[in-house]
């Protein structure tokens, strides 16, 4: 048994590093049905052809898609598929998918980092994934016609095989594979127009379903590899503080542990089972050091926040003349808003497995940030990156909190330092307690209405901690070329999540505000930054969670003050964004909004536009004993072009539940620095039981596709809390709602 | 201890209060079960015990000894789905999936007891089992549907 203590400074150390990647082979049948082989790592001996970076054509006619952004839940397995296959002319079903592991070449090139994450997923890939389809296929067109002597022309693409059209020839591409590495398709043929898509703007089935209900999906808790052992750690409860010492001797004599070790952060008991390693962890006795949060609490938080107030702000946004605007309105209506911090309870909890040796380190999980992941994984080990493998599992759930990668730098240090592979499992309750939370925050508006109920000036504060100042230093990092040393590449993005204090405008604080589609005269947004010390980071829909709550009940507020229909008011300052309009029209249109609602049902509407995508919805309650209960939901969005409408609405739908847990239950609070809620009994989420009937209408557009995972979130809580008011007079400003 | 595991005897080497939620997945090779909260709050690792949907995280291994446990690997095989699975399927229930098994042991329990399910009952039976996708619609319909396929047959 071993027992090592690790300071920082070992923990960081500097080495240069170059690229290396793997993918987990998962297998599709062709029936359609999804299977997911085991975390071997490895693709098989057949030599298969490989025109890109995402295809690969076997000459036992297997074709393997390798996908690159990571499928959590929101589809991309499948909507990708259907992308490549557009161009490729294979049926999605017979695909056989494998996950990128991580590597530079599949760098996100919205972010320049291999990153799911930010709705961005169809946005980025849909021209790439199309081109490399596309240039697969030609390669057997070509193949084929230089096979035949045959005109190119006469040599057709067609479910994963080239027909030639005069004489009736076939062959498979899995025939041609051998052959077509001697071609070479020079120009990048024309894609098809949006009228010729066959497997685009259909509802496939979802691929990964079949694994997903039998129980074979891999999830990065189910990694199994030889000699695997198990570690729980046990964190600091009071955030950023350290462990002084504790009953080492004594948890060492406990059947199956096989090593302890104090991290700088926690405990960790290291056993031959998972079970072994949590019993001994109830025999703990830690003497911590507190460290430097054990004074602070949600009241001092918020207190905080009223205070940063009275300093200079950030300017996030200022058209027109505000006092000019104050000085022409007979009403000024003023409020106060209060966002809590949340956790993200993804149902897998955060977990890890890495094997490190002296001269290989190998890691396994579910990361939405693979980039990082290996950078980390390299740092960490004293690897070069080419002697780190990051292999990709499934997700049960990202939401963001996959984008930092904390769990998987603790199971390297833990295999490291234990000269053993490992796998990390967080319990629920150091998983809700060592969350990145969604940001809290404080917001001040005030706006001014004339005598005719125009909106003549809007001022819009908000008091919070800078998401970025904690998250932008890893984004440096993971982006900057390799070529800069480790060390200095840390320095430049320590350096940048500074400037987010004082400099720099964290635009994921203020978007969906600073740039809201609202046409207001005079305008003016100020972010008045507050550090303090919650681990902060990317939770569905960022910022415009908490922004839409504030803008669209305000908004709300305003046209009952002015004695307008609340959907006409909102569409006149809307005159300069047709589709958010055409979102507004169409939600109104399906949930009857011009006509009385039927007595006892109250109404509510909300619109937002996040991640280039527009989404409006109205929520319809009835109220028990004063208490809403919902009884349906009507949601429109227009994301562009639809890759897979039934995709589409299940991503609103998710969204929407996921809103409403946040609006009606979700608040992570904080005493002496300790997170005060730890399990889904005090962190609760939504309930089949508590959730309405959800109604999503898509429109048909063939606009450039945008995101569909998060957009539906940000309208449910104003609409919700739009709805209570209209039931009952009351405006509610603060989240999670409070109806008594 | 003996488990019998999916109709078949096994042997599981673990101390008698270890849950049978890391029996089955450490132990007898069966992942499909899911640890989501460890305090039976989430139904993540619901399995049946005599056809009655049990919390595995909570029910130390020696209770389940000499019962009948059936898992997500044993409702059905690869060729033929139970049609709660094919339900599941043709509704696109999954998202991220990793509830699903637990959701899937609950819904065939209660078709089990109750082939036809109203809304309400649903509702009883199965919010136990968290989705944190929310895919709670869709598993309502999947779960009518299985229910006319049991009834259909």
């Amino acid at each position: 048994m071993t027992s090592k203590s690790l300071n920082r400074r070992s923990f960081v150390k500097v080495t240069s590093i170059a690229g290396g990647g793997v993918a987990i082979a998962m297998i599709l049948p062709e029936n359609c049905n999804a299977s997911l082989k085991g975390a071997s790592g490895h693709i098989n001996e057949e030599k298969a052809l490989v025109p890109n970076a995402f295809v690969k054509i076997y000459p036992s006619n297997k074709i393997v898609f390798i996908l690159d952004r990571v499928e959590m839940g929101q589809g991309t397995m499948t909507s990708h598929a259907q992308i490549l296959c557009e161009e490729l002319e294979v049926e999605p079903s017979r695909l056989v998918i494998e996950l990128a592991g991580a590597d530079k070449k599949y760098s996100n090139p919205l972010f320049g980092l291999q990153l799911t994450g930010g709705s961005t997923s169809v946005a980025a890939s849909f021209k790439p994934l199309r081109e490399a389809g596309a240039l697969a296929r030609e390669l057997m067109r070509a193949t084929a016609a230089k096979r035949w002597n045959a005109d190119l022309k006469d040599c057709i693409a067609n479910k994963g095989t080239i027909i030639h059209s005069i004489t009736g020839k076939i062959a498979t591409y899995g025939e041609l594979a051998n052959d077509a590495s001697h071609i070479k398709i020079k120009t990048m043929p024309e894609l098809k127009k949006p009228e010729d898509y066959k497997y685009i703007g259909h509802s496939q089935r979802r691929l990964d379903s079949f694994a997903k209900v039998t129980g074979t999906a891999v999830f990065g808790i189910d990694v199994s590899i030889p000699n695997l052992h198990s570690a729980i750690v046990i964190h600091c409860p009071t955030i950023g503080g350290t462990p002084k010492s504790f009953n080492e001797a004594e948890i060492k004599k406990i059947p199956g542990v096989t090593d302890t070790l104090m991290l700088p952060n926690s405990i960790v008991i290291v056993a031959n089972k998972y079970w072994q390693a949590l019993a001994a962890s109830k025999q703990l006795k830690i003497e911590w050091d507190h460290g430097p949060l054990s004074n602070t609490s949600s009241e001092s938080i918020f207190s905080d926040f009223e205070k940063a107030f009275e300093l200079s702000p950030i300017k996030a946004k200022s058209k027109g003349d505000l006092d000019e605007g104050f000085k022409s309105a007979v009403n000024i209506e003023e409020a106060t808003y209060r966002i809590p911090f949340l956790a993200h309870a993804t149902m897998e909890p955060q977990n890890c497995t890495a094997h490190v040796t002296q001269h290989f380190c190998e890691v396994w999980g579910p990361f939405q940030n693979p980039a990082m992941v290996h950078e980390m994984s390299a740092q960490t080990s004293g690897l070069s990156k080419q002697h780190v493998k990051v292999n990709q599992t499934l997700m049960g759930g990202g939401f963001g909190r996959r984008i930092s990668y904390d769990f998987a730098v603790e199971a390297v240090t833990i295999s490291k330092m234990t000269s053993k592979p490992v796998k990390v499992i967080w319990s629920r309750e150091e998983d809700m307690r060592n969350d990145f939370y969604r940001p809290a925050a404080v917001h001040k508006i005030k706006a001014g209405l004339t005598k005719d109920g125009q909106i003549a000036a809007w001022s819009h504060k908000i008091a919070a901690q800078s998401l970025l100042a904690h998250q932008a230093p890893a984004f440096v990092v993971g982006t900057a070329p390799d070529w800069i040393p480790y060390g200095v590449r840390q320095f430049i993005g320590d350096n940048s999540g500074k400037l987010f204090k004082n400099v720099m405008l964290d635009t994921t604080v203020v978007e969906g505000a600073s740039d809201t589609p609202y046409d207001f005269t005079n305008f003016k947004v100020d972010f008045h930054h507050k550090e303090v010390g919650i681990p902060v980071g990317f939770w569905r829909s960022v910022g415009h969670s908490s922004n839409a709550f504030v803008m669209e009940t305000f908004v709300d507020e305003l046209a009952n003050k002015a004695k307008e229909d609340p959907l006409e008011f909102r569409i006149k300052y809307l005159k300069k964004s047709p589709r958010i309009i055409g979102v507004l029209n169409l939600v109104a249109e399906k949930s009857q909004w011009k006509t009385a609602a039927p007595k006892g049902i109250f109404r509510g509407i909300a619109q937002h536009t996040s991640f280039g995508s527009f989404c409006a919805q109205v929520v319809e309650i009835k109220l028990e004993k004063g208490i809403p209960k919902l009884h349906r939901i009507v949601a429109a969005i227009d994301c562009g072009l639809n890759i897979n409408p039934d995709l589409v609405a299940a991503q609103i739908e998710s969204s929407i539940v996921f809103g409403l847990s946040a609006a009606l239950k979700g608040k992570i609070t904080f005493e002496k620095g300790v997170p005060q809620q730890t399990n889904f009994h005090d962190y609760e989420v939504l309930r089949m039981s508590e959730t309405p009937k959800i109604e999503v209408h898509i429109v048909q557009s063939n606009e450039p596709p945008t995101g569909v995972g998060e957009p539906g979130l940000p309208p449910v809580a104003p609409a919700l809390a739009n709805a209570f008011a209209a039931a009952t007079g009351k405006r509610l400003r603060s989240l999670p709602l409070q109806f008594s | 201890m003996i488990l019998n595991v999916n109709f078949k005897s096994r042997t599981a080497d673990v101390s008698p209060d270890t849950p049978l939620l890391w029996a089955l997945r450490e132990d007898l090779g069966l992942p499909g079960t899911k640890f989501g909260c460890g305090m039976g709050l989430c139904g993540a690792c619901t399995v049946h015990i005599d056809g009655v949907a049990t919390r595995s995280c909570l029910t130390p291994a020696s209770a389940a000894e000499g019962k009948k446990i059936t898992t997500i690997e044993g409702i059905g095989s690869p060729e033929k789905l139970h049609p709660v699975q094919a339900a599941w399927i043709s509704e696109n229930v999954p998202q991220c999936g990793y509830c699903q098994s637990g959701q899937i042991m609950c819904a065939t329990a209660l078709l089990a007891q109750n082939p036809n399910p109203t809304d309400a009952e649903i509702d009883s039976a199965m919010s136990g089992n968290i989705c944190r996708c929310g895919m709670y619609q869709r598993i309502k319909s999947a779960v009518h549907i299985a229910s006319k396929t049991i009834n259909q047959k």
